[in-house]
């Protein structure tokens, strides 16, 4: 037999000898061919190593901490137990837990659509080149955002003041009878308008340098086409921020879904309008900070977290399918 | 190869992953590490030498007593940490717990609190270093507390019997010249002063710590333990007389829903807006800030029945932590503060626990300028003497106190029915004792 042994599946043209040395090559060499070894070349690491270290360290490991503890329950008697998936059970059904979340999305919902408008209002205003002082308006604007969030809430926490403060002062003046904003019925609208306050002025930011990178011969040719202001903002400027508008609502998401600061700090002064579990963020603190619970802490902060990276992801997707249209 | 090397990386992840796991597993067994402590009870002998003292505090004067602690003992220095309250000292000291390490050697701790940290293996027993001894010293009520599932877990520093501290003014202007005794007379008050000024309030409603006092005060045992059983019962007689009488209250409009502490209360009280405060007698040193010399007036708690009865609102123990590796230096150190000398220095702030200093006649003529010249601790030596015994808190009060706001205090902020309240707080409470490992209304 001097014909070499014929593969099936020969590829047509090809000789048989030639195939045949070829396969043969190629078993050999995957067998351990020694020599062929290309050495790797490690330098690069030395460039990314840092970043991947710090990186490894600040970002992965707590989150990978996170999830490791969420698998446990350590209970004050008993001692630590590895229990699965049982705190995300927990967590599927908790009352307080989907209350909370429930909550902060009725913020999202008529918070952010606010504070945006508002900041769009502002940085449209600013760029519309009739205001004189524009320096002046957007650092007047933007100051809110410098302030501490703890300074501020204990500003507006002092004027919500419906016996002493502010409030009682309007009361007084004009014979009102307002509500107690700090009364269980109003807190999540007075923390929505500390938060509002404090966040149009980053937001104008954001939209304000979006505008002014608009090249210039947009707006000379929209002139030119007879173009009115509205026309042009409808036109020219919402169509070309479009990725800053994307940009802060995702921000503005994850803000509402991460509240804690200002329930937080408003609930020394109005703890009886402030649960433990008033938002999800407050919840999970409680129950590590107040009730040794870890673990279910964990789990609560896990589950939130994806919750959040849904919904920013879906308004990232929205944006695009419009921008695609 | 390219295969060859994935493996080879596979292992070795698989490996490093079971070893990360197997020491976080074993970290999260040994909760409470014992510290590389010389194991001796000698405390005179641990003062010899050369020592420092990490101490935690939320007081503003702890260094001051640690700078002439150092003078009475040279060997002896201290690291003063100051953290900014008493809750922020119990967390911290809970989480160095369970990292297993990182405590200080001395912390203050409230009462209340006791009962949580030694349950979490936080602090040692101070018997063996012969602390024990000190028992004839302390009042009974203190004495109790800091006595915790058949361990002596800290040194009694201050007390809080409650007295009633009101607004002598206010009162007058509502025609009530007399301060109430009785909680009758005492909602007769109420009514007048509300009355009489309808941004005025006898009191506001209160917080976990005020209530846990007074349902103590009106004779309420709604917390009993017994090592791993706990029962709970937020509608035992005493707790209820309280909560149907402030209840009432509540619904007459009458309590002022201000947060205590806040800046708005602070306003209230130098406004003559609030007329009474129900609280420990650590408040009788404290009112110097609220309002012109004899504008406020110390009394006993009023009663039930005018027999004296009262309660324990706050105060605190000075602890030595499981960790500590200097226990027999730091339990000297509690010694020497227990009496004499050293609790002369304590009890330059706060409310003494002692009895010595609670007959001490010079201390009890002592006149307040701010009450107008009123020898106002006789009333709180008075108030520490009926302390109505047996009461226990929780084993996890912190949490109870911290979810209080979502039942009782809801209530409290819209005027609900109290005592479906407290229920709604019981089964929470009784739910987290359950999940904890105790058995709790089995």
């Amino acid at each position: 037999m001097t014909v070499a042994h014929v593969h099936p599946q020969q590829p047509a043209g090809v000789s048989t000898e030639t195939y045949a040395t070829v396969a043969v090559g190629r078993t050999a060499s995957s067998g351990g061919n020694r020599r062929k070894r290309v050495r790797r070349n490690w330098s690069g690491w030395w460039f990314v190593g840092p970043f991947m270290l710090i990186f490894a360290l600040v970002f992965l490991a707590p989150l990978v901490y996170a999830i490791y503890l969420s698998l446990f329950r350590e209970t004050l008697i008993g001692g630590n137990s590895f229990v699965g998936l049982e705190n995300y059970g927990m967590a599927m059904v908790d009352p307080k837990f989907w209350e909370a979340m429930l909550r902060v999305s009725i913020f999202l919902l008529v918070q952010v659509p606010i504070m945006l408008g508002l900041a769009l209002f502002a940085a449209l205003a600013l760029d519309s080149a009739r205001l004189r002082w524009v320096p002046f308006y957007r650092l007047s604007i933007f100051l809110p955002y410098a302030v501490p969030g703890v300074v501020a809430v204990m500003i507006w926490g002092y004027m919500y003041g419906s016996q002493f403060g502010l409030v009682a002062d309007i009361n007084r003046f004009f014979g009102a009878d307002l509500p107690s904003p700090l009364a269980e019925n109003f807190i999540l609208l007075s923390i929505g308008n500390i938060v509002t306050w404090e966040f149009v002025g980053y937001n104008m930011l954001i939209f304000f340098s979006a505008l002014k990178a608009v090249p210039q011969e947009l707006y000379e040719a929209a002139e030119i086409d007879g173009a009115g202001t509205f026309r042009t903002i409808f036109s020219i400027k919402l169509p070309s921020i479009r990725g800053a508008l994307i940009i802060a609502t995702i921000f503005s998401v994850i803000g509402s879904f991460q509240l804690f600061n200002e329930p937080s700090i408003l609930q020394t002064i109005a703890p009886n309008s402030i649960t433990t579990y008033f938002t999800p963020n407050l919840y999970a603190f409680n129950l590590s900070f107040a009730g040794s619970q870890f673990n279910y802490a964990a789990a609560i902060a896990i589950v939130s977290g994806v919750i959040t990276m849904v919904v920013a992801y879906l308004v990232q997707l929205g944006g695009e399918k419009k921008e695609a249209k | 190869m390219e295969r060859n090397t994935t493996r080879r990386w596979a292992r070795l992840g698989a490996v490093l992953g079971t070893g990360a796991l197997l020491v976080g597993v074993l970290a999260g067994c040994s909760g409470a590490a014992p510290g590389a402590d010389s194991g001796s009870t000698d405390t005179d002998a641990a003062l010899k030498e050369d020592v420092t003292l990490t101490w935690w505090t939320w007081s503003d004067t702890t260094q001051e007593q640690a700078d002439a602690i150092s003078k009475a003992y040279p060997n002896v220095t201290f690291d003063v940490v100051k953290l900014e309250n008493p809750d922020a000292v119990v967390t911290k000291l809970q989480n160095a717990i369970k990292a297993g390490k990182g405590a200080p050697d001395i912390v203050p701790v409230e009462y209340q609190t006791l009962p949580q940290l030694t349950l979490g293996d936080a602090l040692a027993d101070l018997a063996p270093y012969g602390l024990d001894e000190y028992e004839d010293a302390f009042t009974a009520s203190t004495w109790n507390s800091v006595n915790v599932q058949d361990q002596l877990v800290a040194m009694p520093s201050d007390s809080g019997p409650m007295v009633m501290i009101y607004n002598k003014a206010l009162y007058e202007k509502a025609g009530i010249t007399e301060a109430p005794t009785t909680w009758d007379e005492f909602a007769v008050a109420s009514a007048a002063i509300h009355a009489a000024d309808p941004e005025a309030y006898i009191a506001n409603s209160g917080d976990a710590g005020f209530f846990t006092s007074m349902i103590w005060a009106s004779g309420g045992q709604p917390f009993k333990t017994d090592g791993e059983n706990i029962t709970i019962d937020l509608q035992d007689e005493g707790t209820k007389k309280f909560s149907d009488f402030w209840g009432a209250r509540l619904e007459a409009g009458e309590l002022s829903g201000l947060s205590t502490w806040s800046d708005e209360w602070t306003k209230a009280l130098t406004q003559d807006k609030l007329g009474t405060l129900l609280m420990g007698s650590w408040m009788i040193s404290g009112m110097d800030d609220y309002g012109p010399a004899g504008r406020f007036q110390v009394a006993p708690m009023p009663t039930w029945d005018g027999e004296p009865a009262s309660a324990e609102n706050g105060g605190s123990g000075l602890a030595v932590t499981s960790q500590s590796e200097n226990k027999a230096a730091a339990a000297g150190i509690l010694k020497y503060l227990a009496d004499g000398e050293g609790r002369a220095l304590l009890n330059q702030n706060g409310f003494p626990s002692t009895i010595a200093d609670l007959e001490n006649p010079e201390w009890l003529d002592h006149p307040y300028e701010s009450y107008g010249g009123q020898p106002a601790n006789q009333i709180g030596a008075a108030s520490s003497a009926s302390v109505i015994p047996g009461w226990q808190y929780l084993p996890y009060q912190g949490y109870a106190n911290n979810v209080f706001s979502d039942s009782v205090g809801k209530a409290l902020g819209s005027g609900g029915d109290l005592n479906e309240a407290l229920v709604e707080w019981q089964d929470t409470l009784v739910q987290f004792g359950n999940e904890q490992g105790f058995t709790v209304n089995k």
